[in-house]
């Protein structure tokens, strides 16, 4: 039940995206959102779609993890477009009308788009970034990436190191909850029945132990830490070193053909088809 | 007779994703009444899989779970139920503990059986005296207590359900010998007294072969040998290849046979071998005099 959680989650693999450096990707992930979010006309929508689809493909995640990690999501989407529908106001007559209820072609059309944005966005980075980088590549990049900062005293590298751990104690947080409300459930422990109340004071005897043992393994974790002689960053180098490859630079190319490409359609190919 | 019976199961982890494992395939496996029943098998054999089945906690992907003569999932709105008939604790229950005194930890199963106050007093009092907790102890807050006794605690809290089977998974691993003894004199104790079924998964061969009647082995997800103690530590070198071993005891046994000592084949425990190597050198007293 609660390893259906797919979104930013690693799926180890060999593809392109796997291979390009966790930095380039991150910029990717960037530039990639500003040109989805750029798009405006229905041509450079199409773009967008098609390359979305073209890096999904490429990075051989499967439509089912895919539609999975977009799931969570989709109740959102359909409340954003929902209000879409009826707030945004057209200059044609309106196609439905009902008292002060009217919907606009516009505001149909508005809605579409605004879906497909969302889906875009979010299919486009997780496949660039989060189910194609390992969680440690992920905020080594960042580190890297938020380096110059440290220049005025910001504590980059103990933010990417508290995020690693974060990120690494995920999966043995929600195991552990598995199993402590295994645990329970075989003492007759019943989390699915009653009213809220009922639910929440159910949750007790997990979130106790669970809690229990957090404390205990943070404790441990810093043990061990010290006993590696762990001072921060001063001083401390690294076993994989990031460098750039003939990969990355092709990857950056081509996602700014495709910026490019979207900028282009937005200014010619704006009004060949009309909304 | 049989208390559980698993037929034909088959199982597997995160189907259709890249971290797909086959855990159990085909495990046919029965765990006779009222015996102490061991079931062993090397780390990643299916053990713990195994072991969630017989509760219910997991659902075979085929296979059936036939409890007391019953098929587990025959309704499955009442699965609730076979958790009270079928106890499980699980490995290092200790970390599951979560009430303010041991008593109120013991009594949360109970207390979902709905059973009436006096009864759960009862319950709590006998389960603790199984494991040997006393009084005290009862009124102190789990979080206070040492690793062996919140291992007692939690053990309490399975058994105070009064479970006609009892499974446990490891129920010793990582305590010292007296921890050891005092856990496994509580499960016997138990087992004794209610003359329930007990199902005990181990990876120590001394272990299974002081507390067990029956043994099951477990590789790769498949039933290698089942039957007796005796017999199946006769398969030493099916045993060896999976990983296992037989007690130390009787390895010793049979490099004393093979330098010429004629002592029996079928010892297990410390104590038959104390036995038998007395009644050997008895045989000798007799034959010089």
């Amino acid at each position: 039940m609660l390893k259906d959680i797919t979104l930013g989650q690693f799926f180890p693999g060999k593809s392109i995206l796997h291979k390009a450096d966790p930095r380039m990707k991150i910029i990717l992930t960037l530039l990639y959102i500003v040109a989805v979010f750029m798009s405006s006309s229905i041509v450079s929508y199409i773009v967008t779609v098609a390359f979305t689809v073209i890096l999904a493909v490429i990075s051989r995640i499967s439509v089912r993890v895919i539609l999975k990690g977009l799931k969570p999501l989709l109740f959102i989407m359909l409340f954003t477009a929902f209000f879409n529908i009826f707030w945004t106001k057209g200059e044609s007559e309106p196609l439905f009308a009902y008292g002060i209820i009217k919907i606009y072609k516009e505001g149909i059309i508005f809605a579409v788009l605004m879906i497909v944005r969302v889906a875009c966005v979010l299919t486009g980075s997780s496949v660039i970034l989060t189910y194609t980088t390992s969680p440690i590549a992920l905020t080594d990049g960042l580190e890297r990436l938020l380096s110059p900062l440290k220049k005025i005293k910001l504590p980059v590298h103990e933010f990417s190191m508290m995020m690693t751990i974060a990120l690494r104690f995920i999966p043995t947080l929600i195991e552990e909850t598995d199993k402590i409300m295994n645990a329970q459930k075989a003492r007759g422990a019943d989390f699915s029945s009653g009213g809220l109340i009922k639910r929440t004071k159910a949750l007790l005897p997990v979130l106790i132990p669970l809690f229990a043992s957090s404390f205990r393994r943070a404790g441990e974790l810093a043990t061990a830490m010290e006993c590696r002689c762990y001072r921060g960053d001063k001083g401390r180098t690294r076993m994989t070193q990031l460098k750039y490859k003939p990969v990355d630079l092709l990857l950056l190319l081509i996602m700014v053909a495709y910026g490019a490409g979207v900028v282009l359609s937005n200014i010619y190919l704006g009004n060949l088809i009309v909304l | 007779m049989n208390a559980l019976e698993l037929k034909d199961i088959t199982y597997t982890y995160s189907k259709k994703t890249p971290f797909e494992s086959k855990a159990l395939d085909g495990v046919n496996a029965f765990f006779e009444q009222g015996k102490v029943n061991g079931l062993i098998g090397h780390t990643g054999s299916g053990k713990s899989t195994l072991v969630q089945m017989m509760n219910g906690l997991l659902k075979p992907d085929i296979g059936q779970v036939v409890l007391l003569g019953k098929d587990i999932w025959e309704e499955p709105k009442k699965i609730r139920q076979i958790r009270f008939q079928c106890g499980l604790v699980f490995q290092y229950p200790e970390y599951q503990l979560f009430e303010e005194t041991c008593e109120k930890d013991i009594a949360f199963g109970p207390k979902n059986m709905g059973l009436s106050e006096d009864e759960i007093r009862e319950r709590v009092r006998s389960a603790a005296e199984f494991v040997g907790l006393d009084s005290t102890l009862l009124k102190k807050s789990p979080f206070e207590l040492s690793g062996g006794q919140k291992r007692r605690v939690a053990l309490a809290g399975v058994m105070a359900m009064e479970p006609s089977v009892l499974v446990l998974d490891e129920p010793a691993a990582g305590l010292d010998p007296i921890g050891r003894t005092e856990i496994f004199g509580g499960i016997r104790g138990y087992q004794r007294a209610k003359g329930n079924t007990v199902i005990i998964v181990s990876h120590s061969m001394e272990d299974v072969a002081e507390y067990c009647d029956n043994l099951t082995v477990l590789k790769n997800g498949r039933v290698l040998l089942s039957g007796s103690t005796g017999e199946v530590f006769r398969h030493e070198k099916e045993l060896v290849s999976s990983g296992l071993g037989v007690p130390q005891i009787t390895r010793f046994m049979r490099l004393l046979r093979e330098r010429g000592v004629e002592c029996a084949d079928n010892i297990y425990t410390v104590e038959e071998a104390l036995r038998e190597v007395k009644r050997l050198l008895e045989e000798r007293r007799g034959e010089n005099a």
